[in-house]
């Protein structure tokens, strides 16, 4: 197992490099996390790690000026997600 | 980075040698890599050009690993390399988010894509007439797997093929055509399955790759 020591913000820092975060979620965060990690056949760590990569490149593509798009081909519908 | 012991074969004389595989490359080792690999790729496909052999001239004789190491800024792109004697002998980029798989049992759950994976021009057939290693190709697939087993993809990863690397991800990685994808320059779309995963990596032990 990893030793672990922790950083000025009292983070704890494992010996692979890889920081761990408490993370406090309400019920319902908790249950959604449940849901996809049950969903994606992932642990809730590896659900999170995809939130934050997608999270960033949605980000970044935004501040590009570009526009988040869904697109239901069965229904010929697209529709703008407006993230605020 | 960091960097892995491994075992890469050398093709003349034919023997077993130690390289490293570096993990989480930077984008400035891209960016070297491109400054040795570039104008030797490039003349060779002059060299191709010249004698005729058009069907030779490799797809991806544009490719630009600088340019590529832009995406490196996002958590989602990893790449890897193989290096032997200060020299890379190949170099893999994937894409480790927002990419699901196509085929059953595991449709719409997350799979390692394969965005760029190139062996050294000087490991390419016909590039050169005679390969300075082997097997470069399959290690770095063997990584893509590996990878997705860390992550827990369970070994799931897809790939849109150029028409020249059909051959390689067909045959011998086992991986499942999927068809041309009209969404992405109509190229086809292969993917690794869990059970395919499975038998490739297997099989990659078994022949000490």
């Amino acid at each position: 197992m990893a030793n672990k020591t922790y950083n000025a913000l009292g983070m704890k820092i494992n010996s692979d490099g890889k920081k761990t975060l408490t993370l406090n979620l309400s019920e319902s965060e908790m249950q959604v996390l449940d849901e996809l990690a049950v969903k994606k056949d992932l642990s809730k760590t590896a659900v999170l790690r995809q939130a934050l990569r997608l999270y960033q490149m949605v980000e970044a593509r935004l501040s590009a000026g570009e526009k988040l798009v869904f697109e239901n081909e069965k229904a010929q519908k697209k529709a703008e997600l407006m993230v605020l | 980075m960091s960097a892995i012991p491994i075992k890469i074969v050398r093709h003349q004389p034919r023997e077993v040698v130690d390289a490293v595989l570096l993990t989480d490359l930077l984008p400035g080792v891209l960016i070297e890599t491109e400054k040795e690999w570039g104008p030797i790729r490039r003349e060779a496909g002059r060299r191709l050009h010249r004698q005729g052999r058009f069907q030779d001239l490799p797809e991806h004789f544009a490719w630009d690993w600088g340019m590529k190491s832009q995406k490196l800024q996002f958590l989602a792109y990893m790449c890897f390399g193989i290096e032997y004697a200060q020299k890379m002998q190949g170099l893999l980029m994937v894409k480790v988010a927002g990419n699901y798989a196509r085929l059953d049992p595991d449709k719409g759950k997350e799979l390692v894509y394969v965005d760029y994976l190139e062996a050294a021009p000087w490991n390419v057939v016909p590039l050169v007439d005679e390969p300075g290693f082997r097997g470069i190709g399959p290690m770095l697939m063997k990584t893509a797997v590996e990878l997705s087993y860390d992550e827990g993809f369970h070994g799931r990863v897809g790939l849109h093929s150029l028409p020249q690397a059909e051959e390689f991800y067909r045959d011998t990685c086992g991986m499942q055509g999927c068809g041309q994808d009209p969404n992405y320059q109509n190229l086809p779309y292969y993917e690794m399955t869990r059970d395919i995963a499975q038998r490739f990596t297997s099989k990659s032990k078994g022949d000490g790759k």
